[in-house]
């Protein structure tokens, strides 16, 4: 059984749930969230990873993407330098449980605005990244919470605040993996919603 | 902090590399309830100090319209009342030093002064991000609105296993003061990590119906038994549950913690009877009620099996509070990996049902073992039960019943196994995504692309795409005598809806490792974002590979020890479709045959090779053990590649991947796909100090069918010296290199040639034997004599170590010299110079059925007589032991100073024998070597360790010594000296008259060498010559003679 494709946990289960803990503690970020903390959103492709100079004391890993399809805040065949702090491993200084990629590794990415030293992370973490996966009904994408954050605290009024109508609502409310021009409208929907007036969460 | 441990000049400077870079730590952020770092070792804090922290001296949250101001003060407040629920657990010893505030408010603007490498000077810094703008600095523009905080101890010293040094961010953001709250939450599980401890999965239901295996978040999760460290935070009380107190107590632990709770032990087995780790084990507390057993919904305590790398399956479940307990396996949630991650192993198996002790009824098999019968255990405080040992139940063979993302043991015909990168298996697990991996199965979600076939288990995949057997078609084998094939028969691709075209693709494995891939129909789209497919054979555990367009490669492909295979990005790229891959392993056809590996966390071997030949040589290094298997060491078969004319010279720890302090006892194999290679071992101590005891020998290229052991001493006084005699015990060792079992008959003869004593000894395939004279031939001491081994079988190879309190002597078994009349010693010192006092003893020993006429002549360095011993008659089986002072008049070993070399000459074949050397009052250094028969044109020593220091302990020499035995002849040698890397760092030629002998420290000779570690020696002489090579230091401490590798 799929375990991305098929965890309809109820949703009475996340009401309290603050999201992974690793040593790193990040809470749950629904969609209309991950739109608004998010300074670009692509679908994209890795071509590239490499050691960068650390930061503040912290290994520092380069990856550069091949946008394949902008979606907020970056147009599609940019190339794009993703600078984050390296994940830490065991006793070794880094950030636990910050997401990773690998060359040729092809994801739908959250990506905070870069620090003033250049560094960046999913939004959400693991909830920042979507992996694809190729359906005889379309590319679908699901993230590492398998979509269950998307309609996290998010009231069906406030989903409709953000430019959503019910339809689509109801494709989040499910999780699980969705079509990836599902969720590229409905980002593209939010983030309107936000230029037209609506108050941002930042 | 811990002591360093002295970073010691080198003998053998690459294998001693082990030394200052051990237990790098390897685990991902993850690890159960603790952070392991192998064999039995993990990162904590030091117990015996408090651990220190340093509150930021700002705000904790700023206020705005919305919320208050957080003081300093009150957050400060509230931090310290939440960790102290960790100082509070009386069974453990953690203790906080409070050292105040910092002098400063830390914020973005000089976070660097407090973060590593500068560190806060104070102590380790709780940091209150008041607005979050550190966080938005490491972690990107907005991050402060999600990020929580996080927790980052680190090591300065690996050769530490204690943190020294810790960064806790909290986000003034989204910090609640709320009693019980998730913020307070997360600060309590932040300090668990903190402090050493790591994720618990306890209190997920088996499994919950329509949603499995995503049960990880489940609403029918049991909160009361969730620990803090559980992976997930939910509100509620933050109460540390028994397993948080357990495991901090594991951690920390009070002088009585083992006497205050109870404790179970065991393993836990996959069904085949291999080591399960990554099994989550629980101990829930029952009460029993007239026969009903009711399980606690609280108390409980976990642990991942394997938690602390030990390979054998083993887990432990401390702080127990005294009751009645059942204990059960069940399968970590597929989610907890990462930066979630439950226990050291984030790919694991999964394919097994929650399953209770059972006491005798454990199996693996469902059908005979009732999964929730539970054998309640009475667990007292301040006793262990051991030995509860379970076994998943697991199905195999049934290859019919795999389902999507599945896999399935598969076990092959009694008698049958496979070789796949230089292991042999009896079993493969068969996945269902498209191939067969070893030791671990593989049915999990997630990219099946190049990484996974790289990184994850040893692997052969036809296919690796995402297939769902379920849905349609079927995956089924067809055995014979010399193969197997695993088929999958019209099974189509995994889809949501169905529907997807049938794909049929085969695998055949052939018992001499052939393997080949057929391709009949494949219709399957891109997977997951990562790729149309992945096609080839890894050994795994890789972090690199290069795909290449394998139908493009000359038939069959070769392989070694690295992967091959293809990795497919679009559908038209799949050019397989009604073709056959065949794949052959590249063969090491010569071998090279270790009798003895040793090793503790104070003992070690040491291996070298250099590779004479004009061309790479593949090396596969198995270690086996007594029963001839090859040792559960992470990287056993070692296999890897020694580029021409380079040096190779490791640890046994480093080339297995094992840790000093796992017991390493058995023998080494290593098979060369080029003859020419030069090798060199040794044993001794040293990994915890000074090298009070090293000898070593070469390895045998070709076995023995009669051995003898010459030197033995065995018992309390059995070795002479000048300070009276020496306790001594001498250990034999044999191993069988060959694919049939061998039997050995040891005969102990004395020095009269009686017959003391006979055993008898069975080895099996690749088996060995060590043991000592006492057990061997229940003789209480034995001074003098020598051991016979007669093998019933194509051969074997031996090595003898005899130990004496400060000094280990130790060489090679003989075979008899069936032919030669004469044999040397390129060495012969005795008596007094510059303080240092010397002896040498020689051994002879007639293996011949007829009386020989033994003489053995003493010669000067200038080949001049110094002293004749003989002719003396010795009968069959007969021996004789003496001083050189004495045998040849040279005086005791306190007065004049002699040296020079030994001659043996007997009037007919079977005459051998050894010489012992070194401090004549207790040994206190002293090296043995067989006596030698084989002269050199050209030879190899495959090491140098001149290491300078300041101080004489760690400060080595390399020696030679050069006895030219022709009565006529001038030897022209030249000594040419090669780093490692192959490259000529010095050389000299010397001329030795007949009978000549010299000998001399390589940097005597060749300046240049001064301060070498590591690579070898080639020596070239126009005239046959016996040659051997030292090793000590200049405390001399230990002594260490070795044989050359002769090549002509």
């Amino acid at each position: 059984m799929k375990r991305n494709a098929h965890c309809l946990i109820l949703l009475s289960s996340f009401a309290t749930m603050i999201g992974l803990l690793s040593a790193t503690s990040v809470r749950t970020v629904n969609l209309d969230e991950m739109v608004g903390y998010a300074d670009r959103v692509f679908l994209g492709r890795c071509i590239g990873v490499q050691e960068a100079e650390s930061q503040m004391g912290f290994p520092v890993v380069a990856y550069t993407f091949e946008v394949l399809e902008g979606i907020k805040g970056i147009r599609s065949g940019e190339r794009v330098q993703v600078r984050q702090v390296a994940s830490g491993k065991t006793g070794m200084p880094g950030i636990p449980g910050m997401p990773s990629y690998r060359q040729g590794q092809k994801l739908v990415l959250f990506l905070h605005g870069d620090s003033q030293l250049g560094l960046t992370s999913p939004v959400g973490f693991g909830q920042g990244v979507f992996e694809l996966l190729q359906e005889p009904d379309g590319l679908k994408v699901v993230n590492g919470l398998g979509n269950q954050n998307l309609t996290y605290n998010l009231s069906l009024a406030q989903g409709r605040d953000a430019g959503l109508s019910e339809a689509q609502f109801e494709v989040f409310r499910k999780s699980g993996p969705v079509r990836f021009d599902a969720l590229a409208t409905a980002v593209r929907q939010i983030e309107r919603s936000y230029q037209n007036g609506r108050k941002s969460i930042r | 902090m811990k002591d360093r441990r002295p970073v010691r000049p080198l003998l053998l400077p690459t294998i001693f590399l082990l030394l200052i870079l051990p237990a790098l730590p390897s685990a991902v952020w993850a690890g159960g309830p603790l952070v392991p770092i192998g064999a039995g070792q993990f990162l904590s804090w030091d117990p015996s100090q408090p651990v220190n922290f340093v509150i930021d001296n700002g705000v904790m949250r700023p206020g705005n319209q919305f919320n208050p101001t957080i003081s300093r003060d009150e957050g400060a407040q509230f931090v310290r009342d939440t960790i102290q629920r960790w100082v509070d657990v009386q069974s453990a010893t953690v203790t906080l030093d409070d050292r105040g505030f910092l002098p400063e408010d830390i914020t973005a603007a000089n976070y660097a002064t407090i973060s590593p490498p500068n560190r806060s000077l104070q102590g380790n810094p709780v940091i209150f991000d008041a607005d979050g703008s550190i966080i938005e600095m490491v972690a990107g523009a907005g991050s402060s609105g999600s990020v929580v905080g996080f927790a980052s101890p680190v090591i300065a010293d690996l050769n530490d296993t204690f943190y020294d040094y810790a960064l806790t961010v909290l986000n003034g953001r989204l910090a609640d003061l709320t009693p019980n709250g998730l913020f307070q939450r997360t600060i309590l599980h932040e300090f668990g990590h903190f402090l050493g401890l790591d994720h618990s999965q306890i209190g997920l239901p088996e499994s919950a119906p329509d949603f499995a295996p995503s049960f990880c978040g489940s609403q029918f999760a049991n909160r009361d038994a969730q620990p803090i460290m559980f992976p997930l935070a939910f509100s509620g009380s933050i109460q540390l549950r028994q397993d948080d107190v357990a495991w901090i107590s594991f951690l920390y632990p009070t002088a009585d913690f083992d006497q205050r709770f109870g404790r179970i032990d065991g393993r836990v087995s996959r069904r085949t009877g291999g080591p399960f780790p990554g099994a989550n084990v629980i101990a829930v507390p029952v009460t029993v009620n007239e026969g009903t057993i009711t399980e606690s919904r609280s108390g409980l305590v976990s642990v991942v099996t394997d938690f602390l790398l030990s390979n054998t399956g083993s887990y432990q479940l401390p702080g127990l509070p005294g009751g009645d307990y059942a204990v059960y396996i069940e399968r970590l949630c597929p989610d907890f990996i990462q930066g979630s991650s439950v226990g050291p192993y984030d790919f694991r198996f999964t394919d097994f049902p929650r399953d209770y002790y059972n006491g005798a009824n454990e199996s693996g098999d469902g059908a005979l073992d009732n999964r929730t019968e539970k054998t309640v255990l009475a667990v007292r405080a301040g006793e262990t039960i051991s030995e509860i040992n379970l076994i998943s139940n697991e199905t195999i063979n049934q290859l019919e019943t795999l389902q999507d993302d599945d896999e399935e043991i598969f076990v092959f015909a009694e008698g049958f196994t496979f070789p796949f990168y230089g292991r042999r298996y009896q079993e493969v697990v068969v996945n269902s995504d498209g191939g067969l991996t070893f030791i671990t199965g593989d049915g999990f979600t997630g990219p099946r692309d190049e990484m996974r076939l790289l990184s994850g288990p040893p692997r052969i995949a036809p296919l690796l795409t995402d297939l769902d057997p379920s849905e349609a078609g079927l995956v089924r084998a067809e055995t014979s005598a010399d193969s197997i094939q695993f088929v999958w028969d019209g099974v189509p691709e995994w889809s949501p809806t169905g529907g997807r075209p049938p794909n049929t693709f085969s695998v055949t494995l052939n018992r001499n490792g052939n393997i080949s891939f057929s391709y009949a129909t494949i219709d399957i789209l891109p997977d997951m974002g990562s790729g149309f497919g992945v096609v080839g054979l890894s050994p795994g555990r890789l972090t690199s590979g290069t795909s290449s367009d394998l139908s493009s490669l000359q038939a069959p492909i070769r392989f070694f020890d690295t992967a091959v295979y293809q990795s497919f990005t679009t559908a038209p790229d799949f050019d397989l479709v009604g073709s056959t891959l065949q794949f052959a392993p590249t063969g090491v056809n010569f071998f090279l045959y270790f009798p003895l590996l040793l090793g503790d966390e104070a003992n070690f071997t040491g291996f070298a090779l250099t590779n004479d030949e004009d061309a790479e040589n593949l090396l596969q290094i198995d270690a086996f053990g007594s029963d001839g298997l090859q040792l559960p060491f992470p990287t056993n078969p070692n296999l890897s590649r020694l580029q021409s004319h380079r040096q190779l010279a490791r640890l046994g720890t480093d080339l297995f991947g094992v840790d000093r302090r796992v017991m390493r006892d058995g023998w080494v194999r290593i098979g060369v796909s080029r003859p020419q290679v030069a090798s060199f071992y040794q044993l001794g101590n040293g990994l915890t100090g000074t090298i009070s005891q090293l000898d070593g020998s070469v390895a045998f290229t070709e076995q023995g069918q009669v051995l003898y052991f010459t030197r033995l001493h065995d018992g309390a006084g059995s070795f002479p010296a000048l300070d009276g005699p020496q306790d001594a015990t001498t250990l034999l060792a044999l191993a069988n290199p060959n694919e049939m079992a061998i039997s050995l008959r040891l005969r102990l003869f004395d020095a009269d040639g009686q017959e003391l004593a006979e055993a008898v000894r069975q080895l099996p395939s690749l088996g060995c034997l060590r043991e000592g004279l006492a057990s061997l031939f229940g003789q209480a001491s034995v001074e003098g004599g020598f051991v016979r081994v007669e093998v019933d079988g194509p051969g074997a190879v031996g090595f003898e170590l005899v130990q004496l309190a400060d000094t280990l002597l130790g060489f090679n078994a003989s075979f008899g010299n069936a032919s030669d009349t004469t044999s040397y010693s390129a060495q012969l010192a005795n008596g007094t110079a510059g303080g240092l006092a010397i002896f040498t003893s020689t051994k002879v020993v007639n293996t011949s059925g007829e009386t020989r006429q033994v003489t053995l002549t003493a010669l000067d360095e200038a080949g001049q007589v110094l002293g004749v011993f003989g002719p003396v008659a010795l009968g069959s089986n007969q021996s004789l032991e003496g001083d050189a002072g004495t045998m040849f008049g040279l005086g005791p070993a306190s007065g004049p100073a002699t040296a020079g070399s030994l001659r043996v000459e007997a009037d007919g074949p079977g005459v051998i024998g050894d010489v012992v050397f070194g401090d004549p009052s207790r040994l206190r250094f002293g090296a043995a070597l067989p006596l030698q028969t084989r002269r050199l044109q050209r030879a190899i020593f495959s090491q140098v360790a001149n290491a300078q220091t300041g101080n004489a302990n760690f400060s080595t020499f390399t020696g030679l010594a050069f006895h030219n035995p022709d009565f006529v002849l001038i030897a022209n040698i030249t000594i040419r000296v090669f780093n490692s890397d192959g490259v000529e760092t010095g050389s000299s030629t010397l001329d030795l008259g007949p009978g000549q002998r010299r000998s001399f420290t390589l940097v005597e000779r060749i300046p240049a060498t001064g301060g070498q570690a590591g690579g070898y020696i080639l020596v070239e002489s126009n005239v046959p010559v016996v040659a051997q090579q030292l090793f000590g230091n200049f405390a001399l401490t230990f002594l260490s003679a070795v044989p050359p590798t002769v090549f002509q």
